[in-house]
């Protein structure tokens, strides 16, 4: 028979309680504190009773040894001397001795017979004797001696049971409250652990319906939980930083291409409505391709940049010679320089080795030059070093003769689409630079962007990019 | 609940076992004689001390207080024993 609906619900939220890691936290806290009071017991126990019992044994061997020198020495005659004698100065009146003979009479001692639970297997035993009609424990060692005869030494051990009762009892009390402490301490650390987690869970269910701008509230205590909300916050602003970011590129995307697009797509209307001849069409096909390779090209870089900035290419890292890298560009880039006019000089040591993704960072450096071209004018001169400024540093850096950039427009630059005002009439695309940071980033370094000549009229633009050679 | 009462009934009353134990026997009036004549047996060795004390055993033994007479005379013995 199926269970009603909210019985079904109760269990639920029992077998829901029961797996809970406050309802575990709090279970292994109650058992870690039961553990420690009942060792704690134990050790008393050892301790107390334990040792007075080992106490009462060791006293019943040394007068058993002693009974059966007597034995050897003279018989039944010396035994019964020495135990009398044993007897006579027992003052605390706990000893019990008995000597029998083969037929089972009594031959010594202060025990009317002998007592059952002696007769039994193994030489020592424990068992009730009468005192004024009144039964008490004994603790009994049972001896073996020649011609059949048997000795039994003992002792009362009612001090050690009345000790034993006051320690159970006492110990049972303690384990009482300590069971009422655990439980409570349980469900205090419970509820202590369900209010600290209530605020990140009640963040990150808001969260999940879409309230981005949450965030976990932080107590004074800067506790474990203050730090892991402190790290769900930062979290979550990287997450927001990274949603601004999709949305600014996504309208950018849609801003800076939708004019190209527009543009082949009206070109090739115009080229099929108005062509005079097939020389005049192919030109415009010939020229919408090269808008579409444009296209094409901004959609790589966004890919390089999006590569770069996932890290997905550390795991080709390499250790490369960054001078032979260097080489290649300057190679490129010095003959484009040549042919508009300019001077392209060069400066790093003999060898530089990094580890790295030599292809992004041949990229990177493409990415400077290729700006520094394109904004130092003819006759001016473009600059391209490398050093080690410390163990474990690799500094690039390409300054150029053009206008520079503004100290507003620096902050922006290596955003992707940004393009400052005087580079608006030049082609780009305005992902260079952010292709560049993000290949700083991926090589554990930064790009920092200053006038190349302080005070000057055309202050220039100097880029300076620090990559760690270990990566 | 008739059967409760039974229950504690039989919990408060000494077992079968515990009657049955073996009695000791260092406590009846023929030890207390027996002590008596260790003491006797001492003769001369006794200070005076010691059998004030022993007689004051003899006495309690002789008044029906055998365990009280017992001790004392345990005692005399003991603190004999520790002069030789």
């Amino acid at each position: 028979m199926a269970a009603p609906p909210e019985e079904a619900g109760g269990w639920r939220d029992i077998g829901a309680y029961l797996k809970s890691a406050g309802f575990r936290f709090a279970a292994l806290f109650a058992v870690l504190f039961l553990a420690a009071i009942a060792s704690f017991a134990l050790m008393l126990w050892w301790g107390t009773a334990g040792t007075l019992s080992r106490q009462i044994d060791d006293a019943i061997r040394a007068d058993a040894i002693g009974l059966q020198e007597a034995w050897r020495g003279g018989g039944v005659a010396a035994a019964t001397e020495a135990i009398g004698e044993r007897l006579a100065v027992d003052i605390d009146d706990h000893a019990i001795y008995l000597l029998m003979d083969e037929a089972g009479n009594r031959l010594a001692g202060n025990l009317d017979r002998w007592p059952s639970a002696a007769e039994i297997p193994g030489s020592w035993s424990s068992d009730m004797v009468r005192r004024d009609g009144v039964a008490v424990p004994a603790r009994l060692h049972r001896v073996l001696l020649d011609q059949g005869h048997r000795l039994l030494v003992g002792r009362d051990a009612t001090d050690r049971e009345n000790l034993r009762t006051l320690l159970s009892e006492a110990l049972l009390w303690s384990f009482a409250v300590a069971v009422a402490f655990a439980l409570a301490g349980a469900a205090a650390l419970r509820r202590v652990l369900a209010d600290r987690l209530r605020a990140a869970s009640l963040t990150a269910g808001a969260i999940a319906a879409g309230d981005l701008s949450r965030r976990v509230p932080l107590s004074t205590q800067r506790d474990e939980f203050d730090q892991l909300g402190a790290s769900m916050n930062a979290m979550l602003d990287r997450i927001d930083q990274l949603m601004i970011g999709i949305k600014g590129v996504s309208d950018s995307i849609a801003h800076d291409l939708r004019t190209p697009i527009a543009r082949a797509r009206m070109r090739l209307e115009n080229a099929l409505l108005t062509a005079p001849d097939e020389e005049s069409l192919r030109a415009a096909m010939e020229t919408t391709v090269a808008d579409l390779d444009g296209i094409s090209r901004v959609f790589q870089a966004l890919l390089r940049i999006a590569e770069a900035e996932a890290g997905a290419r550390r795991a080709a890292f390499a250790r490369f010679d960054l001078t032979a890298v260097l080489t290649d560009a300057a190679d490129v880039y010095g003959a484009l320089a040549e042919e508009r006019g300019q001077l392209l000089e060069t400066n790093w040591p003999e060898k530089l080795t990094m580890v790295g993704d030599r292809d992004m960072v041949l990229q990177a450096i493409a990415n400077l030059l290729d700006n520094a071209v394109k904004f130092t004018p003819e006759g001016g001169t473009i600059r391209l070093s490398a050093s080690a400024p410390a163990r474990g540093k690799r500094q690039i850096s390409v300054s150029d003769e053009g206008p520079g950039l503004a100290p507003i427009d620096i902050a922006r630059a290596g955003e992707r689409f940004f393009r400052a005002d005087p580079s608006r009439a030049l082609p780009g695309s305005g992902l260079g630079l952010s292709l560049v940071k993000a290949v700083a980033a991926l090589h554990g370094g930064e790009l920092h962007l200053g006038d190349a000549r302080p005070g000057a009229e055309r202050p220039g633009l100097e880029a300076r990019l620090t990559l760690s050679s270990r990566a | 609940m008739p059967w409760v009462f039974a229950l504690l009934l039989v919990a408060s009353t000494p077992t079968f076992a515990q009657q049955s134990a073996p009695r000791l026997i260092s406590d009846s009036p023929e030890y207390c004689a027996e002590l008596a004549g260790r003491f006797d047996a001492l003769g001369a060795e006794a200070s005076a001390h010691l059998r004030v004390l022993a007689n004051e055993g003899r006495q309690l033994c002789a008044e029906g207080q055998t365990r009280s007479g017992i001790a004392k005379l345990r005692r005399a013995l003991k603190e004999a024993q520790r002069g030789e």
